[in-house]
Parts: C-alpha cells; structure tokens; sequence
C-alpha cells in the first residue's frame, strides 16, 4: 500500500515537474519527434528495400524491350519455344504508352518512345537467369529489364541512404540528449528547495529522482506516438502508391505488407525513446542531485 | 544519544572542526554558541550527514554516523527533525502542505497526514493558519512551522541551526521556549546560536565553539529546583 501511494505521488510530482517546464516540453518533444520519426524512417526504408530484395529474388518476370522493326510475333513464339519459358505476353508499344500516360499523366505530343515489350514468365525463379543469357543474343533485343539487375542497383542506394539517415539520426540525438538534459537540469535548480527538503527528512533517493525520470520517459513516450504518425502516412499513401506505380514500368509481383513491421518499428522507436530519455534524466539526476 | 569523539572536520586546508570531543543524552538540551565561523554550522551539518568529519567518530543512538553509506542517510534523517535559520517553507504551498510534504515523500496516509500535522500545528499553536501561505506569516510564525515541521514524524533528536538568526530578541525567546517544551516532552534537542544573552536566560547546557575548538561545555546558572 505504502509502495503504491509513493508511486502515485511520484507521478503527481511528475505532472508537476511536467507543468512546470511550459515551453520547453513543446521543445523537447519536437527535436524528439523528428529524431524518433528519421529514425523510424529509417528503419522503415530498410525494412521496404529488404522486402522488395526477398521479392525480386522470387521474380519468376521479366521484361524483355524490342528494337524497332523487330519481328515481336515471332521473338515471343522463338522465347516461348524454351523449355524454362511458361508464358510469353506480348504488350504493343501502343497498350504500354496508353498505359504508362494514364499512371504518370504524360502528354502525347512528343510521340511514342517506348517499345514493343515482351513479359516472359519461367517456371521456375532460379530459370531466370539462364533464360535471360539465353535470349540476350536474339537479334531484335533491345534491353532485358529483370530483378537481379534492379537488385544492385538498390543496394547501392540503400547502403547510402541508411548510413546517411543514420549519421543525421545520430546527430540529432546528441542534441535530443543536450536539450532532455538542460531541461531537466533547470527544472531540478529550480526545485532546489523542495529537493533539500525531501532530502533532509529522509525520503528515499528514488522518491526524490523518480519524477526526473519519469518525466523523461513522459517525452519518449509521446514523441514516439507522434513520430509514428508520418511513418504510417508514409506507409498508407505514398509506398503503396510507389509500389503500383513500379509494377507499371516492371512485370513484378510485389506481394509484401509492411504493416506488422511498422508496429515493430513502431516498438523499437519507442523503446529508444523511453531509454535515451530516461538515462538521461537519471545522467543529470546523478551528478546534480546529492543525497 | 549523541556522541562526538575527536571529531575533526577540514574544508582544504581550512579546519572547521577541531578535535571536538563531547555526549549528550537523550531528553537532554543543548546550546552550541559561538561566533560566526566558530563551526556550530558544521557540527550540525555532521549530525545530519549533510557534510561528513574528516577524522573522529560520530554516533547518534549508537549508529556510527561517520561511516553510514549514502543509501542508509535517509533512515538516519528519519530519526531527526532540523531547523533551520531562514525557515525553508515552500512559497506556493500552504502550511499545512508545507509540512505534508515530507511525509507524503515517505509514503504516509493522507489520514495519517491529517493527523500528524495537526497535532504538529496545535504545538506550535498554529492550527487555525493550516490553510495560509508562508508569505501571509510573520518571521516567527514561519519559524514556527519549520519546528512543526521537524517534529511531525516525532523524531526523539531536534537539530536547529540558528533557528532564531532572522527573528528579533523577543520572538527568538518564544522560539527557545518552544524549542525547550519539545525537550520536556522527551525529545533530545540541539541548538545552536550566535546569541549568547538569550541562552544565558536558560539554564541549559551549552557548548561554546570558538575557532573550531570546544572551548567551554557548562550548565549556565542551574535552577535551583532542578
């Protein structure tokens, strides 16, 4: 019993210490948020790359852009005769630019530049490269467009994003912690006396560090509720309307929903927050809080 | 109750306490006079573990208080109530939460809050200010709600530092009187003060601290129905 009315008062104390710091909370949680939400994002980016990574690996697709004048009919009947080939589709250059105007908006005026396009399905994922090296000499071929391809690509990008994001993350958590500290740090000189008196009639040292603490933990905990909130936005809109944007420009079967991801992204932010924000506070309690 | 054996306290180079040696019993009264810089802060201080001797050895009811480790202090200053010159009351709290507030730290009953701080304020006969500021007392009153606040846990050592240092003579001798009725009632009292003429209106013990040495330790004029 004893033990729960101090944890009550230590969260009144709490509300207090919370009320007391006006402005600065306003500060506080808006460097957190956008420290917490980079970081996320981060996260998030490298948990979509991986997933398009497992997606590409499993392409059974791919894209195969003629030369003008090429024989598409029979190219398509040449690569279906292949034993690994399942499947030939033949997509006019006519179709695909009707279809790529009505997903990007593009005008008719400059003409046509897009080709004849074959999409060749194989049986099997691991038939796909031999498949590709088989056909690439076929006079007609323009390009081939297939997974493994596109994959190099997107490691390079991702190795340089990630460690980008990761370098502004880090950077702004140091200011996170500079901040957290110098406000708790005032609010503890200004308690001074309350604290002395705490002090000199015996109250326990945790009692009397408690509300810094939780008062840290208060601005983890929000900032990463609000930090949240541009991820699934983000998450809700703009990847999904990426991902069929890029089945537009490539035959590939994205099958992924990063929602149960998000909620672990979502934990991770959390637990970051409540922890750089609380050792925090307990840094400052330590070193300005004498018993 | 008290015990001080060849205590010695430096700050740097500068030697507050020298070799003071002295006991005190339980119930007892005491006055610790001195000059400013004379130690008497310092003594107190050691008591309550707010600074720590450099040599000798410090015990209250037989707790060595010279080598108590940091997370055992809060139980020693559980046992005390201290009193202190400029009072310390929270400006934007009233008096009754002003002397609530320790013992809400220490988990007690708001019944038991109730009761203990209304006892603690029918003492110092200020019960009908409960409701007042800090601000809305005169030096006296306020001094007053410190002592109540000091003997709210019924603690059986008082430790006053200069409790009377902001207050004028008249005031200051309510203050001593208060002090001495709370010894009568058992407690074991402290009290130090600059302010020789007031103490020697009490017949109490007192310690004369001049330099950081125990220069005099004597009954002044015992009663003569003591």
């Amino acid at each position: 019993m004893r033990s729960l009315r101090i944890i009550w008062r230590i969260l009144k104390e709490t509300y207090q210490s919370i009320k007391f710091s006006g402005m600065s909370n306003f500060m506080v949680i808006s460097i957190l948020t956008v420290t917490l939400a980079l970081f996320g994002g981060v996260l998030q980016f490298n948990s979509s790359i991986k997933q398009i990574y497992q997606n590409l690996d499993n392409q059974l697709e791919f894209s195969v852009y003629l030369l003008d004048g090429a024989e598409t009919k029979s190219l398509a009947n040449k690569i279906s005769q292949i034993e690994e080939v399942k499947k030939v589709d033949i997509i006019p250059k006519s179709v695909a630019w009707k279809n790529f105007r009505a997903k990007f908006g593009f005008s008719n005026e400059a003409g046509n530049p897009l080709p004849d396009t074959l999409h060749v399905n194989v049986r099997k994922a691991q038939d796909l490269k031999p498949v590709v090296e088989k056909i690439k000499n076929y006079s007609g071929i323009e390009q081939i467009s297939y997974a493994p391809e596109l994959f190099q690509g997107l490691k390079r990008v991702r190795s340089i994003l990630f460690s980008f994001g990761l370098f502004i993350t880090l950077i702004l958590a140091i200011s996170t912690i500079t901040i957290i500290s110098n406000t708790i740090q005032l609010i503890i000189k200004s308690r001074s006396l309350e604290i002395k008196i705490l002090r000199l009639v015996g109250v326990d040292d945790w009692f009397i560090r408690g509300p810094f603490i939780t008062h840290g933990i208060f601005y983890g905990v929000v900032s990463a509720f609000i930090a949240i909130i541009p991820l699934l936005i983000f998450q809700k809109f703009i990847w999904n309307s990426f991902q069929s944007s890029f089945k537009t420009i490539m035959p590939l079967t994205f099958n992924f929903d990063s929602s149960n991801e998000l909620g672990l992204i979502f934990f991770i932010m959390l637990l970051t927050g409540v922890t750089v924000c609380s050792a925090s506070s307990y840094m400052v309690t330590s070193r300005y809080i004498k018993i | 109750m008290i015990k001080f054996k060849n205590v010695s306290k430096f700050y740097g180079p500068i030697k507050a306490l020298d070799n003071i040696s002295f006991d005190v019993e339980a119930g007892e009264m005491v006055f610790v006079v001195g000059p400013s810089g004379a130690g008497k802060s310092t003594l107190m201080k050691l008591l309550y573990r707010e600074e720590k001797n450099t040599h000798g050895q410090i015990s209250i009811n037989n707790i060595d208080v010279s080598s108590l480790s940091s997370d055992k202090i809060p139980y020693l200053r559980r046992r005390m109530g201290i009193i202190f010159q400029d009072f310390k009351l929270l400006p934007n709290k009233t008096i009754f939460d002003n002397i609530a507030y320790g013992l809400r730290g220490l988990g007690v009953s708001e019944f038991e809050i109730q009761k203990r701080v209304g006892g603690a304020l029918n003492l110092v006969a200020l019960l009908d200010r409960a409701n007042a500021y800090p601000d809305e007392l005169s030096g006296g009153e306020q001094q007053r709600i410190g002592i109540a606040r000091a003997i709210v846990q019924g603690p059986p050592l008082v430790i006053a530092d200069e409790p009377t240092g902001n207050l004028d003579p008249k005031t200051s001798i309510e203050i001593f009187n208060l002090l001495k009725s709370i010894s009568l009632r058992g407690t074991t009292v402290l009290v130090s003060t600059h302010n020789h003429k007031i103490v020697k209106e009490f017949r109490e013990r007192v310690l004369v601290l001049e330099g950081g040495k125990l220069v005099n330790d004597t009954i002044l004029n015992p009663s003569p129905y003591a």
